[in-house]
């Protein structure tokens, strides 16, 4: 049942993302600004270069033909060539989601693993002080600006202790020791940066379900048949707890890449995030095209897992 | 054409010129090392890396320069002078249409195969003249270019063009090897993103968006001003940082160690670096004089009125510009050694002092009275978010301006959307942008010659026609005799000052920020030096 359900909604998402690169195409083709200027740079160019490079583009064509031949090259598999970066589309993104897919997963892991903790912390002794503290550690956590709070932990952590590094993704000395530490060294920050908002609202929607979840009867029925804390919240009361949980994330990968933005700038981490608004600065047409198609197609798989997900974390849920 | 014939008959003899010169460096205490690597941290990625085809001054050049040489270079020292690089001597004829250069011996690309004169002549004719963005604007003039042996190249010129040695600086045409690209699609060529140079560095890796690595080039050609081997270091990595804040924090947490001259650290937090232990930060002119200017559209009635150009000038406090926006570290335009064209003519231009009442009245003249608000006219107010300084002197003009009774409305757009609406549509009042007007001053063509109107980026924006600035703008590259040239334009930077179409303002200027255990930073003309001369002091610290 499972694998035609995702099919379905699979080919339900074809026309969606038709009309995100229709709209999209034309979109950006109305923005002002051109690509060729951006590519000539400060310098300016002779009129023959120009022309000679609106050709080699396919900019001179009308715009339905240009659309046309983009959506024919598409249907081939073909994302195109970036202007800028020259080369193949396909190429520039999977080399660069690879990074974002680390940011976002760990900050995934790091947001819904702490809010779950907290969340069910606080749960156990509803309006306790330790319940009061950690709602308003949530509320300070989800309205620090991500770019604040990554520089400030850059701040402390980079500048005045000097325990992390600030930027990159690698340090490139000569004695960074093992690949694998120095990699989750620079991760941390982000991911902390990233994660922290996430995990605001998943400690938040943990208590709350928790809280409704507890007071329901098969929970007593297993307090009546001696079950410890522990078993019953995380084994009993956590799985029905979390299907909200799941959604909300499910339903936020489309902002997660937002903050994904901001903090590969903040960080310099060479992932999608940057390279969607080099591209956008830059009005490469191609490589912006093939981002957004690449984003909503992620989004909508997302969703379809998420779906998936449910009949997992709920078996009483049928996809059908 | 008149301009000519004087000067040349005055030019009897070969011009020759010869030795190399060398980059005036940052002196620290301490013995050079070699060895090591240098962290550099850069706001950009790059779009390729072969300066023979592209033209993005403030990232690429600084990059590649360490791959590649060019022919000559503009000199290092701050008076515009050229200094030979590839081509170690070059003479030019009598009627400064032949140029026969030298050339270096033994020098070889980073694959061993030997530098030519081939090279050279494909290097110009075959990649920067059809494939760099302004290729056809500076070597369309050459008839031809001839290779009598492999150490000499000689070309020819159509026309006498005053300028034509500085285009053979890299930023217009470094010098790519023919056996790579000769007979292959130039734009794609794989060596565009991998390139092979003759320079101190060689290309190891790139990862985009993160990181560029490039080793010590054991073979160089060039040695240092003393005899020594260059480069010093065996190690070039440039991290790319977007976001400015980082950039720094990242120098201050060795993450980093040296921030390109790339004006990318804001003119406040330079005194605050100055103090920081374990940093250094030098500043100095940039001789290109990327000079803020005001620009006017003439096309708009109230811009298009001189008398409202002139008030509008009289309202603009340099001074306090320099003070609040740039912490001081900027010239006023209007300085004799370093301001406007100033720098080349060494002849003051007119200026526009703060005068309010004078604004206010050539505002009156020009019929513009106030309104019983204590209003006159509103304007818009076009700039960029490529850099910080632009909305900051942008707020400072409106609360000039409001004071005259002129309101502005600051309207901010990326670089593409400026490009299009200012440089194209000219749908603008006012515009603030930097604009080079060196190292020759020919460029000044590129803004002030109508044949540029609406010609894409920092081009004539301001719609100035005026057939006599055009005509002495095509005569004065066509002059040979220096003093002459710098009388012209001294006349040229008269006529722009009085017809305004655009105001210059200021230029800030350039700033190293590195760690202080380094040394030899090449500082001066320009900022597209190598590194081949930076090096660590007395020993390379840890991880380096």
């Amino acid at each position: 049942m499972r694998i035609p359900f995702a099919l379905r909604r699979i080919l339900q998402a074809v026309p969606i993302t038709l009309g995100i690169i229709v709209l999209s195409f034309v979109l950006i083709k109305l923005a002002p600004g051109d690509p060729i200027t951006m590519f000539v740079g400060d310098g300016g160019a002779s009129p023959e270069y120009i022309a000679e490079l609106t050709r080699r583009l396919g900019l001179d064509r009308p715009i339905h033909e240009q659309l046309w031949l983009y959506l024919w090259r598409l249907l081939q598999g073909d994302l195109g060539m970036s202007i800028h970066q020259g080369s193949r589309v396909w190429d520039v993104i999977f080399t660069r989601a690879q990074p974002t897919i680390m940011l976002m997963g760990f900050g995934i892991a790091i947001g819904v693993g702490a809010g779950v903790l907290m969340g069910v912390y606080a749960s156990a002794r509803p309006y306790s002080r330790r319940d009061n503290a950690i709602i308003i550690a949530s509320l300070v956590l989800y309205s620090l600006p991500g770019f604040w709070l990554g520089q400030m932990l850059i701040l402390i952590f980079s500048v005045k202790l000097g325990i992390l590094p600030a930027t990159g993704m690698s340090s490139f000395t000569v004695d960074a020791g093992s690949m694998w530490l120095d990699y989750a060294k620079h991760l941390l920050l982000p991911t902390v940066t990233l994660g922290a908002s996430l995990a605001a609202f998943v400690m938040r929607f943990v208590r709350t379900s928790m809280i409704e979840v507890l007071g329901q009867d098969y929970i007593l029925t297993a307090r009546s048949k001696g079950l410890g804390d522990m078993v019953i919240f995380y084994k009993h009361a956590l799985r029905n707890a979390l299907l909200p949980v799941v959604t909300y994330v499910g339903l936020r990968v489309g902002h997660i890449l937002s903050g994904a933005v901001v903090v590969e700038s903040v960080f310099g981490w060479p992932g999608l995030g940057r390279l969607l608004i080099d591209s956008l600065f830059a009005r490469d047409y191609p490589l912006i095209m093939g981002m957004l198609l690449v984003a909503s197609v992620s989004v909508v798989l997302v969703n379809v897992a998420v779906d998936i997900l449910y009949s997992y974390i709920d078996p009483r849920i049928r996809l059908q | 054409m008149k301009s000519i014939f004087l000067p040349l008959l005055m030019l009897s003899a070969l011009v020759w010129n010869t030795g190399v010169s060398y980059a005036q460096t940052t002196v620290a205490a301490g013995k050079p090392v070699y060895g090591g690597t240098l962290m550099a941290g850069m706001p950009l990625d790059l779009r390729n890396l072969n300066a023979a085809i592209f033209n993005a001054t403030r990232t690429g050049q600084l990059v590649s320069v360490n791959l590649f040489d060019g022919l000559l270079r503009h000199s290092t020292w701050g008076d515009g002078k050229l200094t030979p690089e590839l081509a170690k001597s070059w003479k030019v004829s009598s009627d400064g249409l032949m140029y026969t250069f030298d050339l270096e011996r033994g020098v070889k690309w980073h694959d061993g195969k030997p530098f030519t004169s081939a090279d050279v002549k494909f290097g110009i004719q075959g990649i920067c003249l059809p494939h760099h963005p302004v290729g056809h604007l500076n070597f369309s003039n050459i008839g031809s270019i001839d290779t009598p042996d492999d150490y000499t190249v000689v070309i020819k010129l159509k026309t006498f063009d005053a300028a034509f040695l500085g285009r053979l600086d890299p930023k217009w045409c470094a010098i790519a090897p023919k056996h790579l690209y000769d007979g292959t699609d130039i734009p794609n060529n794989k060596y565009n993103w991998a390139p092979v140079g003759t320079g101190p560095f060689k290309f190891k890796e790139w990862v985009r968006g993160s990181h560029m690595i490039f080793e010590k080039n054991e073979n160089y050609w060039q040695k240092g001003p003393n005899g020594e081997r260059l480069p010093f270091l065996d190690r070039l990595v440039f991290r790319v940082i977007p976001d400015e804040t980082t950039l720094i924090s990242s120098l201050e947490s060795g993450s980093i160690d040296y921030i390109p001259p790339l004006d990318v650290v804001p003119s406040s937090e330079i005194p605050r670096l100055n103090k920081t232990k374990g940093i250094k930060t030098v500043t100095w002119p940039y001789a290109n004089k990327d000079i803020f200017f005001l620009f006017y559209n003439m096309a708009r009635p109230m811009t298009g009125n001189v008398d409202v150009r002139h008030a509008l000038a009289y309202l603009v406090d340099t001074q306090d510009i320099i003070t609040r926006v740039f912490s001081g570290s900027a010239n006023a335009s209007s300085s004799r050694d370093v301001g406007f064209i100033t720098w080349f003519t060494g002849t003051s231009a007119p200026h526009y002092g703060y005068d309010l009442k004078r604004a206010g009245d050539l505002l009156d003249k020009a019929g513009y009275k106030k309104d019983k608000d204590g209003k006159r006219f509103q304007l818009n107010l076009t700039i960029t978010t490529e850099s910080p300084e632009f909305l900051q002197i942008a707020n400072l003009l409106k609360t000039s301006y409001a004071r005259a009774g002129v309101v502005l409305d600051i309207k901010v757009y990326d670089a593409a959307a400026a490009t299009e609406r200012v440089y194209k549509k000219l749908d603008y009042d006012l515009h603030i942008q930097t604009v080079a007007v060196g190292p020759d001053p020919y460029l000044l063509s590129k803004t002030w010659h109508s044949s540029n109107i609406g010609a894409g980026w920092i081009t004539n924006a301001s719609g100035y026609k005026n057939p006599k600035m055009d005509q002495m703008l095509e005569e004065g590259v066509r002059i040979i005799d220096v003093g002459t040239r710098k009388a012209a334009y001294a006349a040229i930077q008269n006529v722009l000052m009085k017809d305004l179409p655009m105001l210059p303002i200021a230029s800030s200027l350039k700033v190293f920020v590195f760690n202080e255990q380094l040394g030899g930073f090449p500082i001066g003309y320009t900022y597209r030096e190598t590194l081949a001369g930076v090096h660590w002091l007395n020993a390379i610290p840890k991880g380096r």
